[in-house]
């Protein structure tokens, strides 16, 4: 093996592999941070505002203090098993976001070609599932092995409800791989820049059965009945503390981050802007010319709110003012600003707005929603989730077979 | 070589859920419970005890601490039975304001209780709505008497002050607002279909069974009984004012809810007719220093949020009570419990528990 | 007679002392009246048929056992009164019903008429030492199963030192041992304790 061979297909692979990980792993532990904020502005409270400029440092605090915590093992647990146990439960998750493309073209550095990815299955999404269901060996394990009560039936809920749920989620998978006529994610994508649409609209049932499969399959409320603090302390991680506990907590979000990715490759068009294939929205790759005046005039409006008390309507004003600017921005094409776009940059821009849409749902429905109880959600996984994919599935096949093959 | 066996699970006392230090017992077969035993009594601090060596108003604070959630029914309570032992009355401007205060503390009760139950259910934000509304409530009590939970504003025979100036208006400012933030909860709760499903026909207490488990209140009228101490014993000003009992039908976990939420309504009904006929004139009647009422004995009740507080005092003809006892709702509708929840899951305890509105002090005395 | 009673102990109309008198005569010990609320007082034995019959009579139909408690004289022959205080849901009225218990003697239990009486009457065998005939569970409910003596007595110590009156025994199951615990108590020890010593003070 030549150097040069040795360069691009280990090492810069490694290094890429250590970024890309970096970066996610950063952003999921931002993730939290970003959850207690929109959460405490959802309840009319002030979120983490000591460390850093308005908690900006919390997430680096948070793990600073979770790994310098004592790291206690109860009486009675089974040393190994609960030590395995919450490694088992992280490393498939990170072994899922391998598969993930987060941008369209590949980018050029120092003259190596570097892939939006790290690995293009052409099974991704089988892959994708396949890791999913072995997070929930660590998930049992650590219950059994704390020798505790509350962490068994923990345990117990979550392998049931996990189980249950990944039958509807392979199934609203299975409607896009028939329109895409693959399983590898970025050919999904490319048959969604090909037929025009997000795949969303064509499979409306099969996205809602994925998102409501895969908000139980991330025990999220109101699937969150593993760690339902009322009834169960905390379920299967109420005897961890430390980094142990740490790091079921980032296998938590994780696996969100890695749900969201997948909702947004198969259905959101991962990497494409709004409307890929008309030319007058061209100028939305330049993404950012959109959002950041929705953003910033809503949040003046939502100071104003604050100053005045006018409930959020300053905020709704000016989000709604900031969008017709940034419109008319782009149709103008004011300075040239709108050419600018550098693809790259464009896909990971848009990959990263609609995993935080769909993260922003999460958040939403745990400000909003009670807790199912346990037989009411065996009862929506296997009496409505599960018929309503499999007819998905079939009138899917049904219409590409009266269109001749093709969605 | 395989055997199933029951588990005995122990909820409590230190439990996110049990709303201070009760202990359950929870026999499960899976996650269905085949019996609960409750185990109370972490909180005793014998009460009833510390009363034989109190004066007739150093035990007022006392009653404060019992249920310290609804700190102004147990004050009233205990005003109007050693009112009753003494034979006087208060008079009438008195009577209107404890009336605006007990109706307050009512609403402040039931959002405690709203907000925990949501809680307990899963429903994080209803926590923090309800909240706030309280907090303006004890703001106002605040003002009122400089305590935001233990008052002791009143006295036998009257109140310790008048209310304080432009503290009516204050009242009429929350009376305004509350109404849209009533409208703020029932969309999150009354229609949200997992709340409905986690609560209906949950924890069912059939008509016969709560009347003669003694439960008291809430919980009673949810089971279809129509019986509140402010209509059928009418003490303070309660005679004077016009208010329906909220009746439930099914007597499960919804029901409570729903009576609860309208007996919120009825309240703001209560204080906005008492504060409109507010009589003027003093606050305190003519009563000694040194409070000794003659030998005998009385049973006083009102309606706290929780249910039927009765104060029974046994008077010696001295300046101390010779033996108090407080029949507190939550001891009597805690009892209630296991009825409820047998051959439910482990899930329905918390929200049982929540819908019974237990405060363990007031329980444990 | 009724002359030179205060207006407190004036008689109010009763229906259920009215019956009680027609149709109980000999189970009535007395009828007293006080701020407005009739008291009757029935003898141990009558007890449970006295108040079945006013739960079950058509015109009384006391249904809701709101109380039940005890008091101590300790000079009484019989110490223990054990009160019921009763109210009609449907007819709107209420009485209080008492019988007089001497120590050592078991009341029947009210259980089986109202079952809210259980965990009544174990508070009461808990704090008052009156064990209750009949009941499902007579156990301790407020103070822990190991407790000795029943503070609710008259003559339960109010101060001293702690350890020379409550101790905890090794015991599963929680029985009336007052009596049986002669041992003299050591005076007030925690008080002195704290002059000798200073320590407690502040």
């Amino acid at each position: 093996m030549d150097s040069q061979t040795l360069m691009r297909d280990v090492v810069v692979p490694a290094i890429q592999i250590a970024v890309f990980l970096g970066v996610v792993l950063g952003f999921v532990a931002y993730m939290q941070l970003i959850e207690r904020k929109l959460l405490a502005f959802m309840q009319l409270r002030l979120s983490p505002r000591r460390v850093g400029w308005h908690g900006i440092l919390q997430p680096i605090a948070d793990t600073v203090k979770l790994i310098i915590k004592e790291d206690t093992i109860p009486a009675g647990a089974d040393r190994f098993l609960f030590t395995l146990a919450p490694i088992l439960t992280v490393a498939p998750a990170i072994l899922g976001l391998a598969v993930i493309p987060v941008a369209g073209a590949p980018i050029t550095v120092l003259g190596w070609e570097i892939k939006p990815y790290i690995a293009d299955l052409n099974i991704a999404v089988v892959f994708l599932l396949a890791i999913g269901s072995l997070g929930i060996y660590g998930i049992i394990l650590g219950g059994w092995a704390s020798n505790s009560k509350y962490s068994l039936l923990g345990a117990l809920r979550s392998s049931a409800q996990m189980v249950s749920y990944e039958v509807p989620l392979g199934f609203a998978l299975i409607g896009v791989m028939m329109l895409a006529g693959s399983a590898s994610l970025v050919k999904i994508v490319e048959a969604q820049k090909a037929a025009g649409w997000w795949f969303v609209f064509p499979q409306v049932l099969g996205f809602f059965c994925y998102f409501v499969s895969a908000l139980a399959e991330t025990n999220r409320i109101p699937f969150d009945l593993p760690e339902a603090e009322a009834e169960l302390v905390a379920g299967f991680h109420t005897e961890y503390s430390g980094m142990k506990f740490a790091l079921f907590f980032m296998a938590e979000y994780t696996n969100m981050f890695l749900v969201s990715c997948l909702a947004t490759v198969a259905f959101l068009g991962g990497w494409l802007r709004p409307f890929p294939n008309l030319e007058a929205f061209a100028w939305l790759e330049n993404g950012w010319l959109l959002v950041v005046p929705v953003v910033g005039a809503g949040f003046a409006g939502w100071l104003l709110d604050q100053r005045f008390g006018s409930g959020l309507r300053c905020m709704f004003i000016g989000g709604v003012l900031g969008g017709l600017v940034g419109f008319a921005l782009g149709v103008a094409d004011v300075g040239g600003l709108a050419s600018m776009a550098i693809p790259q940059l464009s896909g990971a821009f848009w990959f990263s707005m609609k995993v935080m849409l769909i993260f922003f749902l999460y958040i939403w429905f745990r400000g909003t929603y009670p807790r199912y109880r346990y037989d009411q959600l065996m009862n929506l996984g296997w009496k409505w989730l599960l018929p309503l994919s499999i007819a998905n599935v079939i009138v899917t096949a049904v219409v590409m077979l009266l269109r001749g093959g093709t969605a | 070589m395989f055997r199933t066996e029951e588990m005995e699970i122990n909820m409590g006392p230190q439990h996110p859920s049990t709303h201070g230090v009760l202990r359950l017992v929870l026999q499960l077969d899976g996650e269905e419970i085949k019996g609960v035993r409750p185990v109370i009594g972490y909180l005793h601090r014998g009460v009833e005890k510390l009363c034989e060596h109190r004066t007739y108003p150093m035990i007022e604070p006392l009653t404060d601490r019992l249920d310290y959630v609804a700190a102004v029914s147990e004050n009233l309570g205990w005003c109007g039975a050693v009112e009753a032992l003494l034979g006087v009355t208060p008079p009438p401007r008195a009577q209107y304001v404890r009336v605006v205060l007990a109706e307050l503390q009512r609403i402040a009760s039931h959002l405690l209780w709203l907000g925990t139950h949501a809680l307990d259910l899963g429903a994080m934000t209803m926590f923090f709505y309800a909240f706030r509304e309280r907090e303006m409530i004890l703001d106002l009590f605040e003002s009122f008497c400089g305590a935001r939970l233990t008052y002791n504003s009143m006295r036998i025979g009257g109140l310790y002050e008048d209310m304080p100036r432009g503290w009516i208006d204050r009242v009429r400012h929350f009376l305004k607002i509350f109404p849209g933030r009533m409208r703020e909860y029932e969309d999150l709760l009354t229609v949200n279909r997992i709340f409905v499903g986690r609560t209906r026909g949950v924890g069912v207490l059939s008509a016969a069974d709560a009347v003669a488990w003694g439960v008291t209140g809430p919980p009673l009228r949810a089971s279809g009984v129509n019986y509140d101490v402010r209509k059928a014993i009418p003490y303070a000003a309660y005679a004077d004012l016009e208010f329906d009992v909220p009746v439930g039908e099914h007597g499960d976990t919804y029901d409570r809810y729903l009576v609860r939420m309208e007996e919120m309504r009825q309240s703001l009904r209560i204080l906005h007719q008492a504060l409109d006929r507010m009589p003027d004139g003093e606050v305190r009647a003519k009563v000694s220093k040194f409070i000794k009422p003659p030998a005998g004995e009385v049973y006083h009740v009102v309606e706290s949020p929780r249910g039927e507080q009765g104060f029974y005092v046994v008077a010696q003809s001295g300046e101390m009570p010779y033996r108090v006892r407080f029949r507190s709702p939550s001891f009597v509708n805690l009892q209630a419990l296991p009825l409820m929840c047998r051959g439910r899951l482990v899930a329905d305890v918390t929200a049982i528990i929540g819908s019974i509105d237990i405060v363990l002090g007031d329980c444990d005395r | 007679m009724a002359g030179d009673t205060s207006p407190l102990d004036h008689p109010v109309a009763s229906r259920a002392v009215d019956l009680l008198r027609a149709e109980k005569t000999d189970a009535l010990a007395g009828v007293t009246h006080h701020a407005g609320q009739a008291l009757a007082r029935v003898p141990l034995e009558r007890l449970i048929e006295v108040l079945a019959f006013l739960r079950d009579h058509d015109e009384l139909r006391f249904d809701h056992l709101s109380n039940l408690t005890a008091v101590h004289w300790p000079k009484n022959d019989k110490p223990f009164e054990i009160v019921y205080h009763l109210y009609s849901i449907p007819k709107r009225h209420r009485l209080t019903v008492k019988t007089a218990v001497a120590e050592g003697e078991a009341p029947p239990t009210a259980t089986g008429l109202w079952p809210t009486a259980n965990w009544h009457e174990r508070e009461v065998f808990d704090l008052f030492g009156v064990r209750f005939e009949g009941h499902p569970d007579m156990t301790r409910i407020l103070l822990t199963d190991e407790w000795v003596g029943h503070p609710l007595r008259k003559d339960y110590p109010l101060e001293g030192n702690p350890g020379d009156h409550v101790q905890y025994r090794e015991v599963t199951t929680a029985e009336h041992v007052y009596n049986n615990d002669k041992a003299p108590l050591r005076g007030f020890g925690w008080r002195k304790e704290v002059e000798k010593t200073g320590l407690g003070r502040g």
